[in-house]
């Protein structure tokens, strides 16, 4: 560039210092100058002004074109190594992705199996307890005797014939044990009664010294005492048992075994039926 | 692991070119533009100022303003490459600037388009404070008078 002549004045000061006045910049010791050829060019000043920003703007508006762009990067690092490396580093971030996905996908399951198995874990032991299975079986014990042919799954009178049949029955969660002998009372068949949530085998037994009076043993899996009971339970012999009434029939419920609940329903006396209860289960 | 690396680059100094020197090639393409009229000659400016950058990077110091080391490498570009003959770009604001001198427009960009300091103006043109002001009234005397187009 040229050298500089001499100090700025008149016109050339105006221009020289234009932009500085119009941002405030002007300074202090050439505010009196500029200012008194500034009356003369109010003009100027305001083409000035107008013609900066557009010149400010129109060159705001152009750039170097995409493949400049890209050969001012190559100077400094390799393109298809970029691109190759760009290329590995999204497959593996998708690869990451993936096996985050498989791994909170399986979290999920996992929590959802989780509760699911709590539960279970809460509501089984408390399966009898929300359901009054001994209304059920009151009902099913007044329906085998107004229907005994179409709820009778074994017509007999013979008990090992009936035990055979019992202990086949698929799907139970206890081991059937059929009373022993009960005097005064034949067998005459055996009902599977299948709930979704449980099967119940009831055999039945008729009295014919009693008008065939029928007494009906209901053999389910469980625990007595998770069954709903408000009452106190009574103890005969050692059969200790909870006792259920309504208007036609009578029951008592016991836990035969371990692992089996029994009923027994009929028009006999609470106390006459844990004694026959007692008198079929071996102490 | 190799970043796939030129010219000596470390990864370091590549993230600083990048981000203090690529990210600013427009500013050093707009020079271009204002002083060879010509998106050619503003690219072949662009590339020829980044080679300059390029070739000395290692001793680029981080306390160096890169807008003033870019124009001054672009200056120093220009100077190599100003005979050089290139389309003209039909951009109506570049036309109305062709009766300003080169020099002249040099300074306009410094200081009104890049908004640097006249000092710093005056080093990258290797030049008194004096004469860059000189050169920015007759800049500023062609933006109030002229015609300008859009």
């Amino acid at each position: 560039m040229a050298n500089a002549k001499h100090e700025l004045q008149g016109e050339e000061l105006f221009y020289g210092y234009i932009a500085d006045y119009l941002d405030g910049e002007l300074p202090s010791n050439l505010v009196k100058q500029f200012e008194s050829e500034l009356s003369s060019r109010q003009q100027e000043l305001s083409a000035f002004q107008a013609n900066r920003g557009r010149l400010q703007s129109a060159l705001g508006d152009i750039g170097g074109s995409e493949a400049l762009k890209h050969k001012l990067r190559n100077l400094a690092q390799d393109d298809q190594v970029r691109e190759t490396m760009e290329a590995s580093e999204i497959a593996e971030v998708e690869k990451a992705e993936l096996w985050s996905n498989v791994l909170r996908r399986s979290t999920l399951l996992a929590i959802v199996l989780g509760i699911v198995g709590v539960l279970v874990y809460f509501f089984m032991p408390e399966r009898l307890g929300q359901i009054d299975i001994v209304e059920y079986i009151g009902y099913e014990a007044l329906a085998i005797e107004e229907d005994p042919e179409g709820r009778t799954n074994l017509p007999s009178a013979d008990a090992e014939e009936i035990r055979q049949f019992v202990a086949a029955v698929p799907g139970l969660e206890f081991r059937p044990t059929m009373l022993r002998s009960l005097k005064g009372w034949n067998p005459e068949g055996v009902s599977i009664i299948d709930y979704d949530f449980m099967k119940v085998i009831a055999i039945n037994y008729t009295s014919p010294e009693r008008a065939n009076e029928k007494l009906h043993h209901f053999m389910f899996g469980g625990l007595m005492s998770s069954m709903k009971y408000k009452g106190e339970e009574a103890d005969y012999r050692g059969i200790k048992y909870r006792v259920y009434g309504s208007d036609k029939l009578n029951l008592i419920v016991w836990q035969q075994t371990p692992d089996m609940i029994s009923v027994l329903a009929g028009r006999r006396s609470a106390p006459e039926l844990a004694e026959m209860a007692r008198a079929g289960t071996p102490e | 692991m190799a970043k796939g690396l030129t010219n000596g680059f470390s990864e370091k100094q590549l993230a600083i070119y990048i981000s203090q020197y690529y990210e600013r090639a427009d500013l050093v393409f707009r020079f271009g533009a204002l002083l060879s009229l010509s998106r050619e000659g503003a690219e072949h400016l662009t590339e020829q100022t980044f080679r300059l950058l390029i070739e000395d990077f290692s001793q680029v110091k981080s306390s160096t303003s890169p807008e003033v080391l870019l124009m001054a490498l672009a200056w120093k570009a220009w100077n190599k490459i100003k005979n050089d003959k290139f389309r003209e770009w039909s951009v109506p604001i570049l036309q109305s600037m062709k009766s300003l001198g080169v020099e002249h427009r040099a300074a306009l960009f410094a200081v009104d388009i890049a908004g640097l300091e006249i000092s710093d103006s005056a080093k990258i043109f290797n030049t008194t404070d004096a004469v860059i002001r000189q050169m920015l009234a007759t800049g500023h005397k062609h933006l109030a008078t002229a015609t300008i187009s859009v």
